[in-house]
């Protein structure tokens, strides 16, 4: 079937669309008709006559690095399933997308969802996992009917149940909905709430999901976007897979580009081989007219800002300005920031920075679970001092409070929402200090603040 | 004949699975497996928490116990470790802190618990958990013993920098009919949550709502209304959960501890008695491993009201023309004397109770023996168990009595009653009982010629009697018991007695010598020792040797249902024991 | 050590007879007597007050420390909670309180603590202070009164009632439990 997209829709000339390929394409189907056509669950095939290692030295071979935002090389978690391992193994598909910013994995699920299933069933058959299991947030329910039929329909296809194939495989896949939590895309939180308890993430050590994960059994979970690279890894082989892309950051990443561009969007490209300049410029057509760029987030809200004059200097001696850097993990993680999830935030110079701030305070301080002090204190704590310096009721050293709160909460918490929550303020006050500073009130220092306070001091003799 | 093989020498005793650890400097060895907690505890570090608790599992959320680690970064292969001063390898310290709570030590492994680092962790983590907690400390019953006043001023920062407003949650819930729910001055450190799924099998409270707003209650429909709710009190770190029975009573800071034993059963769970000059407020549990843990039954830790009762007997009273005139100790004894002197064995009865300590009944066997009476026995009592701490024996002194006695308690009732129904005892001595709550009627007992009854409370057996004695609670006792397990413990004298009433042990002891025995003991010390020669159980003891702790006397087929799955789980890793 | 021979002073003939210590001393004496019937006559300030005929009361210094008594608040709340830190601190355990429970169908039910009985010997008490310094919640102050009498033991233990009454209102201090919901 030759490819065509939807008008307008068209991926632009330099995307590599791999696992987009099939988004907004004419005449494709979440059916199971529309992938088997294009070629679909021949990979499937393929891999079930290999050997489960072999897999498992591909998807190492091609460097394949979590798409779900920390970036850890998917081969080698699968490895550490302990060989003397006598107890269920599972896998888990998290599609619980809530990081602010990312919205690719939500057209995997409602478009192309025998893609994610493909990939899925390979990997429980190199990890011998029987059972899989797709955690999908609840704010998308039109994804998980999608995506049950095409589990029904991949089962009456024989792709999925007892001896898959005539392998003598059984794989079950099912989905759960989530229930409105960002917490559960945390990869224990997420597996705390499969077993239908309130998603508190688990410390780590002793629990890392790898040994005692879902019902105390080892367990992987893995990005929707992962698992779908996993069939063409099969499809191309690990060595073939790993010339795309730029050495130790191979494949191929779908950026979600958002905030004042004049095209926001999708758009899959080569890791590392687009620079951010060419994002901002080439795929999304520039910044809105008359505007000049300000600060970029460029990998889901917990990633550190970017200052658009900020010079960074890489390891081999080079400065570079923030439209040079290229959108690859080593890199960006070198600028001091993070490739994460994707999730490209441009903001322009109408942005007040310290009004984003506060919007994403406010997010993270509705988010948190609440297991650990740090981070339930202090993320309400932080959201309640950014309002107060967005409603101008301010002082300045109340910006240092918050730098100061948001380096209490880093590093003392049990997962990483500890560092989601505090590395945004962190930033954003190194970056954009005297920006914030202005606009506080000095004249505010030491004076009574809070309306609780005041109606306490009301009868203070002066 | 070929020389016969000499025997394998014995093989030498594997050594100990020990780790090297340094400890603020100091290299020391540790079990393999010990929690970094637990190590810096022996090691004399306190390291503060609050989630943490050795009995149930840890969940590490507080994040009070960070502290700064390091281990001995792996050399590059061929190459040898480097070393510091004491030939140990180097500790390479992470910049990043961990709990203590719930890693074990590991070889090589460094703590610090007084770094910069930790303390400034800790300055931040304390800072946290005061910002939304309210200003309650005035009005609070944990003021005195709340680990957030201690840790606060021992590593807080001393200064507030907060000026918002403070989450309010509901204040002054009402959660079970003993205990009381603070949501503001919560903590969330879940130790209430874990004990009561994991050790009270009651799994009735929970965390409701999320983040900052995270509240804890009871399910909905379920009350915090086991028996064993008041343990949940003791181990809040805050003034969250506390008791309704103490609510406002009194400051902890004017309290006095001391060592007791609990009346309510025969498991003798180990507790301390608060009080304040002779009133009792509260009782709490003492942790005893072969005992009751750190644990204690609702019931009988509230059993102490009576103590300080209005109905309290204060005076030897002596029945003139029917009614009761006080009178002297002197008299009152001679009075119980002439009545019983004389009198043939076998017309005489004396019904003691198993809630008396030994040396009590030591006094009983010996007045018994000079009154010349076989009809000596105790009032048994047998209840429910529970399958937690709760004997079925609900005796505190069975064993004992058995054992100083010399037979089984209720074994002799039924020959008791008999006589007394048929009009043939002329003295009947009710010591610690109120005999018509025993089971014995009142028209037999009135036909008793002289009925002398010493207890503690004014009840209708003393109303009978000819002669009343006063005698002293158990919380004014200082003796030993031995429980159903066979453990020999003490008790130490919380209160005194009021008014005139006296010693029961001295009282016994005077109407020894008044029957005609001899005097020569003064203090329990001394009749324990007395004790410990006669009785063969008792072999080598004396009363200072019983310790805190008790020691086995006795060897019985009992089991404690509650510690045996805590050594489950101990043996599970789950928790520390 | 070297042994320092100490000379006797060398006295005159008049200093050897006290003559001239005599005069001075006589002197002093004079002087004083002089100044006496001077403020007799009116022309120095006198320094004794006779009291009880003058008191010093409206020169009381601000820091004065008088007789302790409870306040309330302008809502006429009673301020005192039954903390019992003052009870803890007073030197002489002057001070004895029974805590209660505020009913929850009090307007104040929120602060949920009242003493039921609080009672200040004052014959033990010793005008220390302590009891106000420790107060966490500004009930307790020490006012200017420090002629405290009674007939008879029992009148010298001042109880709760009294102790408002002598402390009145109060109004300036820190309301931390005032309602803002």
């Amino acid at each position: 079937m030759a490819i065509q997209y939807i008008s307008g829709k068209e991926p632009h000339a330099r995307e590599k669309r791999l696992i987009f390929k099939n988004i907004d394409r004419v005449g494709f189907t979440p059916s199971i008709d529309s992938f088997l056509e294009d070629g679909g669950y021949e990979q499937l095939k393929v891999a079930l006559k290999m050997e489960k290692s072999a897999i498992i030295n591909e998807v190492k071979a091609s460097g394949l690095r979590g798409r779900g935002g920390a970036g850890f090389p998917t081969g080698v978690k699968w490895g550490f399933i302990p060989p003397t391992n006598t107890k269920p193994v599972y896998i888990i598909c998290n599609a619980d997308e809530s990081e602010p910013g990312t919205f690719k994995d939500r057209y995997i699920l409602h478009q192309d969802p025998h893609q994610l299933l493909e990939g899925m069933i390979i990997a429980c058959f190199a990890v011998n996992a029987k059972l899989g299991y797709i955690y999908i947030r609840e704010e998308f329910p039109q994804a998980a009917i999608i995506v049950e039929k095409a589990i029904a329909e991949a089962r009456a296809k024989g792709f999925l149940g007892k001896d898959i194939l005539g392998s003598g495989f059984d794989c079950e896949l099912y989905v759960h909905r989530g229930a409105g939590a960002y917490i559960c895309g945390e990869e224990t939180g997420l597996i705390e709430s499969l077993e239908g308890k309130r998603p508190y993430p688990r410390i780590k050590p002793p629990y890392f999901p790898a040994a005692l994960g879902l019902y105390m059994s080892p367990t992987i979970v893995n990005n929707v976007e992962s698992l779908c690279h996993v069939k063409h890894i099969i499809q191309m082989g690990g060595a073939e897979y790993a010339k795309l892309g730029t050495p130790n950051n191979t494949g191929t990443r779908i950026l979600c580009v958002s905030g004042d561009v004049q095209k926001p969007g999708y758009y899959e490209v080569e890791v590392g081989k687009v620079t951010m300049g060419e994002v901002i410029d080439v795929l999304c057509g520039g910044m809105k007219p008359g505007r000049k760029l300000k600060a970029i987030i460029p990998g889901g809200s917990s990633s550190k800002v970017l200052r658009a004059d900020e010079k960074f200097k890489l390891k081999d001696g080079r400065e570079i300005g923030i439209m040079d850097i290229p959108m690859d993990f080593d890199t960006m993680a070198a600028c001091g920031s993070m490739a994460g999830s994707g999730g490209v935030i441009i903001m322009d110079d109408s942005r007040s920075m310290t009004w984003v701030i506060n919007n994403l305070n406010n997010f993270y301080a509705h988010e948190s679970c609440g297991q650990c002090t740090p981070c339930r204190e202090g993320s309400l704590w932080m959201k309640k001092i950014s309002d107060r310096i967005v409603s101008g009721e301010a002082s300045p050293d109340d910006v240092d409070s918050l730098e100061s709160v948001a380096n209490q909460i880093e590093g003392k918490t049990i997962c990483a929402f500890g560092e989601a929550c505090s590395w945004p303020t962190q930033s954003f006050i190194k970056k954009f200090r005297d920006e914030m500073k202005g606009d506080c009130k000095p004249e505010l220092v030491g004076e009574i603040v809070s309306d609780e306070g005041k109606v306490a001091a009301a009868g203070l003799a002066a | 004949m070929p020389a016969p093989e000499a025997a394998p020498a014995p093989a030498a005793p594997p050594p100990a699975d020990l780790v090297n650890v340094q400890i603020d400097g100091v290299w020391l060895k540790f079990p393999k497996g010990t929690r970094m907690i637990e190590a810096c505890k022996q090691a004399k570090k306190e390291v503060p928490h609050y989630c943490y608790h050795p009995k149930l599992s840890s969940p590490g959320n507080c994040r009070m116990c960070l502290v700064e680690m390091g281990m001995p970064p792996r050399p590059a292969p061929g190459q040898e470790p480097e070393k510091d001063e004491h030939g140990m390898p180097k500790i390479g310290w992470m910049p990043r802190p961990v709990i203590a709570c719930a890693n074990t030590v590991a070889e090589g492994m460094g703590i610090r618990t007084e770094s910069t680092l930790t303390q400034e962790v800790r300055k931040g983590v304390m800072e946290f958990l005061l910002i939304n907690h309210p200003l309650d400390c005035p009005i609070c019953d944990q003021a005195g013993e709340c680990r957030l006043q201690e840790f606060s001023v021992e590593h807080g920062k001393g200064e507030s920098r907060f000026r918002e407003e403070k989450v309010k949650k509901p204040k002054n819930v009402d959660i079970g009919p003993r205990v009381r729910l603070d949501d503001e001055r919560c903590i969330m450190c879940s130790r209430c949550i874990r004990f009561t799924a994991e050790i009270a099998d009651a799994p009735v409270l929970g965390f409701t709502e999320r983040g900052s707003y995270t509240t804890l209650a009871v399910h909905p429909g379920k009350r915090l209304e086991h028996n064993y709710s008041l343990n949940t009190v003791d181990i809040c770190p805050v003034g969250a959960l506390t008791s309704n029975d103490f609510r406002f009573q009194q400051r902890v800071w004017f309290l006095t501890e001391t060592n007791s034993i609990c009346q309510g059963c025969g498991r003798g769970c180990n507790m301390e008695t608060h009080a304040r000059g002779d009133t009792i407020y509260r009782q709490t549990p003492r942790e005893n491993n072969d005992v009751n843990s750190n644990w204690m039954c609702d019931r009988g830790r509230l059993d102490f009201h009576f103590v300080n009762s209005e109905f309290r007997l204060t005076d030897p009273m002596v029945k003139n023309q029917g009614k009761h005139e006080v009178t002297s100790w002197k008299k009152a004894i001679q009075a119980v004397a002439n009545a019983a002197v004389g009198v043939k064995g076998e017309e005489i009865a004396i019904i003691a109770s198993a809630r008396m300590t030994n040396e009590e009944l030591f006094f009983v066997k010996q007045l018994a023996k000079i009154l010349g009476t076989e009809n000596v026995d105790v009032i048994p009592r047998l209840g429910e168990g529970d399958n937690y701490l709760s004997a079925a024996d609900k005796n505190p002194n069975s064993n004992g009595a058995k054992l100083i006695l010399g037979s089984e308690p209720g074994s002799k009732l039924a020959g008791i009653t008999e006589l007394m129904s048929r009009g043939r005892l002329r003295v009947v001595l009710a010591l610690g009982e109120n005999l018509l709550k025993c089971g014995f009627e009142r028209r037999d007992l009135e036909k008793i010629p002289s009925l002398v009854t010493l207890h503690i409370l004014a009840n209708a057996s003393a109303e009978l009697s000819q002669i009343v004695l006063p005698g002293n609670a158990y919380a004014e006792k200082r003796g030993s018991m031995i429980n159903v397990t066979g453990r020999l413990q003490r008790m130490d004298r919380a209160v005194n007695a009021p008014g005139n009433a006296r010693d029961t042990w001295e009282i016994l002891r005077d109407l020894v010598v008044a029957c005609g025995g001899s005097n020569g003991l003064h203090s329990i010390e001394d009749v324990f020792s007395r004790l410990a020669a006669e009785v063969p159980a008792f072999q080598g003891l004396s009363f200072a040797k019983i310790g805190d702790l008790g020691v086995p006397v006795l060897e019985t087929d009992e089991k404690i249902p509650l510690l045996e799955r805590e050594k489950e789980r101990k043996a599970k890793g789950i928790i520390v024991g | 050590m070297a042994i320092i021979t100490v000379q006797r002073p060398k006295l005159a003939w008049h200093e050897k007879a006290f003559i001239s210590t005599l005069f001075k001393g006589l002197k002093i004496t004079l002087s004083h007597a002089l100044r006496t019937f001077l403020q007799i006559a009116g022309k120095k300030p006198k320094v004794t007050m006779e009291y009880p005929e003058q008191k010093w009361d409206d020169q009381l210094p601000d820091y004065y420390r008088g007789a302790p008594a409870l306040v309330t608040d302008e809502h006429e709340r009673e301020r005192c909670v039954s903390c019992q830190l003052c009870e803890f601190i007073c030197p002489p355990k002057a001070i004895t309180i029974t805590p209660g429970e505020i009913p929850s169908d009090d307007p104040w039910a929120k602060v949920e603590k009242r003493p039921k009985e609080f009672e200040i010997d004052m014959i033990r008490c010793i005008y220390c202070g302590m009891c106000e310094e420790v107060c966490p919640e500004q009930a307790i102050f020490l006012r200017k009164d420090y002629a405290i009498t009674g007939l008879s033991r029992k009148e010298m233990v001042h109880d709760k009632k009294r102790l408002y009454e002598i402390g009145g209102q109060r109004v300036g201090l820190v309301n931390k439990w005032n309602e803002l919901k």
